[in-house]
């Protein structure tokens, strides 16, 4: 058991110091050797030893080969050459492979004899010390050539904070949660009760379960560089492997936000990155064609605005052209085949959808067309949204705007049968009780007319798999709304607003399209929360 | 300084050869009996109110909230293939599987027994309808018992999960 611990926080420290490794690796491929190289030494020596100390040899051994190196470069046997920068990377990418499979769930030892061999081989290299015209090229961002450059810096540690368990601050989210639940239990009765001094204790009880709630929220936020970090290494593997030229820059990476939210974030943004690399930057010729500048400049930015936090992947590339979009979504029948231009609302809604693509050949980079739809699905899970600007030609930017955290939101409770299931507030615009002449039929759908609106039908249960209720116009009508689309949700009854705790479960792909999370009910049974892009 | 004969006794009985045991743990669904290594198991829970996950196969039992964490429960009736002797009784087994837990919906729980593995015998895999979830069968008290693969078990009904 133990040693599972142990590994475990190997596993995490490791992966700090494989990032560490991996930016000044970058650094020392846009030329600042001299700040790189004692980064790199300091952080694989730290590899070194933490591998050996729990007897992964393969883990301690390519360090003390990559240590062997990095110190010949360190006091000037050797020089830094663009081989050496690649042998270099692929020492580290065997490094983390080592890493993942000794601590995988069958632990065993990556066979590190040819990398080993290849680092040697670079090590004992008697190179005159010369730069290669290849690598002297490599520094392309002219604007900052100073060697005082900021770089990005590693974290300060200091002896004021402790490292804890994610899943701990998780446990402690939990109970908070139970407790904002059954202090809404213990609301209810002192409301029925109508004792003055309980509603009283109620209410400071209440008060300092805010306190609490926003304390722990706090504690579990951490700044975004730390899914941000590993980044940098993508980018640079991805644009070369396609022959593009890109200065990635990271905006805001202090920002802070939830770590449940941000953990989910790392795969959604890696999928904006690289279809901006894909399909947005142009490769150098056709920049310089196009009259820009060879490299393109791709950020990722992290901001806070009131209580969202928005993180946008922004790039100078080519730009999404409408006169390609347009005619695959009238193919499609997305939009009225009148339509000339797409706002931009309209752009993120097709383009989203799953499976809608123009690429005209399928990379290993960014797939077919599957990926915008996941990253939208990502993040509307979140209770976030997306937004796209775009101008053909000049670069496109998506920000995805998330809220600071998803552990606790307000829905509406609504009964069908004898179910209970949970709406976000987010999604909900006005309820109304269901009357017989509201329900209309209108180009063989049935709609629900609201003041002068119809909006389309749709009945809970139908989408729950329960029987048709014995009469179809009785009940009670949630109007959902979603980015700009409507319509009106049919259940037997509400039973009220609730703060719920969002939590995620384990099913079926079909379920889980239906339902963002279930939630915890006041009587303890678990509820499903109604995802409402699923039923739009 | 010591010498080598003054080696106490049972460290020489020690080299006697000794067949290794697996702890298992035997579950009875109707008339069947399964097995599986106890270690997969974190804890046994009576059965309880669970909600239904609408669009699940039958596989599914649904959701039950343990402590504050949603849980999800698989029907181990359907999934083996056997017919339960009802839903609304019985035991939850909590399994392990990635880093959460899952639940088993069984009848009840016979037994844990320590048997010699040398004594687990081959077994189709076609007596069950979960590919590959079968690892061989024992003899309890008499009784043929299928041992399983938890993990597959949960595996083939909800995939990945999340």
């Amino acid at each position: 058991m133990d040693t599972g611990r142990y590994a475990k926080l190997f596993l995490s420290e490791s992966r700090e110091n494989l990032s560490e490794i991996n930016n000044a690796l970058l650094e020392l491929e846009r030329g600042g050797s001299d700040t790189a190289i004692p980064r790199l030494f300091r952080a694989v020596h730290t590899m070194k030893g933490m591998g050996a100390a729990m007897g992964y040899t393969s883990v301690g051994e390519l360090s003390h080969e990559l240590e062997t190196l990095l110190d010949k470069l360190r006091n000037g046997a050797l020089v830094v050459t663009r081989p050496i920068i690649d042998t270099l990377f692929s020492g580290v990418d065997a490094l983390e492979q080592a890493v993942d499979l000794a601590t995988g769930a069958a632990p065993q030892q990556l066979d590190v004899k040819d990398i080993m061999a290849r680092i040697r081989a670079a090590s004992s290299e008697e190179t005159a010390p010369t730069f290669t015209s290849e690598f002297a090229i490599v520094p392309v961002d002219k604007k900052a050539p100073s060697p005082s450059a900021p770089v990005s810096q590693a974290p300060q540690k200091t002896s004021r904070h402790i490292r804890i368990d994610a899943k701990r601050l998780d446990t402690l989210m939990n109970v908070v949660g139970e407790l904002v639940i059954a202090r809404d239990r213990i609301q209810k009765i002192a409301e029925q009760l109508g004792d003055e001094s309980l509603l009283e204790a109620t209410l400071r009880a209440s008060q300092i379960l805010a306190n609490l709630q926003n304390e722990i929220m706090t504690s579990r936020m951490v700044p975004v560089w730390q899914i941000f970090e590993r980044f940098p290494r993508v980018v640079r593997d991805t644009a070369r492997s396609l022959g593009k030229e890109v200065d990635f820059k990271i905006e805001g990476r202090e920002i802070e936000l939830d770590r449940s939210m941000l953990d989910e974030m790392g795969e959604p943004v890696l999928h904006l990155l690289r279809n901006s690399l894909d399909h947005g930057v142009e490769t150098p010729d056709d920049r310089e064609k196009a009259g820009k500048p060879r490299v393109a400049t791709l950020i990722l930015t992290a901001e806070r605005d009131r209580a969202t936090v928005l993180i946008r992947v922004t790039d100078d590339g080519r730009g999404i052209d409408q006169s390609r979009v347009l005619p695959r979504a009238k193919k499609l029948g997305l939009v009225e085949q009148g339509t000339t231009k797409l706002s931009e609302q309209e752009l993120v809604s097709i383009i989203s959808r799953p499976g809608f693509s123009t690429a005209e050949k399928v990379t290993e980079i960014s797939g077919r067309g599957v990926g915008f739809d996941i990253v939208a699905t990502r993040v509307r899970a979140l209770g976030g949204s997306l937004e796209v600007h775009t101008d053909a030609g000049l670069g496109t930017s998506v920000s995805m705007r998330l809220p600071l955290t998803l552990a606790i939101s307000r829905a509406l409770l609504a009964r069908v049968d004898k179910e209970v299931y949970a709406i976000p507030l987010t999604h909900v615009l006005e309820t109304f009780s269901l009357s017989q002449p509201m329900l209309l039929e209108s180009k063989g759908r049935q709609v629900v007319a609201i003041r002068d609106d119809l909006f389309t039908a749709i009945w809970l249960r139908e989408r729950v798999g329960l029987p048709a209720a014995a009469t179809a116009a009785s009940g009670q009508v949630v109007l959902i709304e979603l980015a700009e689309r409507r319509a009106a949700l049919i259940v037997d009854e509400f039973i009220g607003q609730q703060e719920i705790v969002v939590k995620q479960f384990d099913g079926v792909n079909a379920s889980k399209t239906l339902f963002s999370g279930a939630t915890i009910l006041g009587d303890g049974s678990p509820a499903l929360i109604v995802d409402a892009s699923s039923l739009l | 300084m010591s010498d080598a004969v003054a080696l106490p006794p049972e460290q020489v009985v020690e080299e006697e050869p000794h067949v290794p045991t697996r702890r298992l743990l035997v579950f009875n669904i109707g008339d069947n009996s399964f097995a599986c290594d106890m270690d997969s198991f974190r804890e046994i829970v009576p059965m309880q109110h669970i909600t239904r996950l609408p669009a699940a196969p039958d596989t599914v039992r649904g959701l039950i909230n343990l402590r504050g964490t949603i849980v999800t429960v698989i029907d181990g009736g359907t999934s083996l293939g056997k017919t339960a002797r009802g839903r609304a009784e019985g035991l939850i087994l909590l399994v392990d599987y990635f880093d959460r837990w899952i639940g088993i919906g069984v009848d009840d729980v016979r037994d844990i027994q320590d048997v010699p593995i040398d004594q687990f015998g081959a077994a189709d895999q076609a007596e069950i309808p979960l590919v590959g979830a079968v690892t061989g069968a024992v003899e309890i008290e008499g009784k043929r018992v299928l041992v399983l693969d938890i993990k597959t078990v949960v595996q083939q009904v909800i995939g990945q999960g999340r």
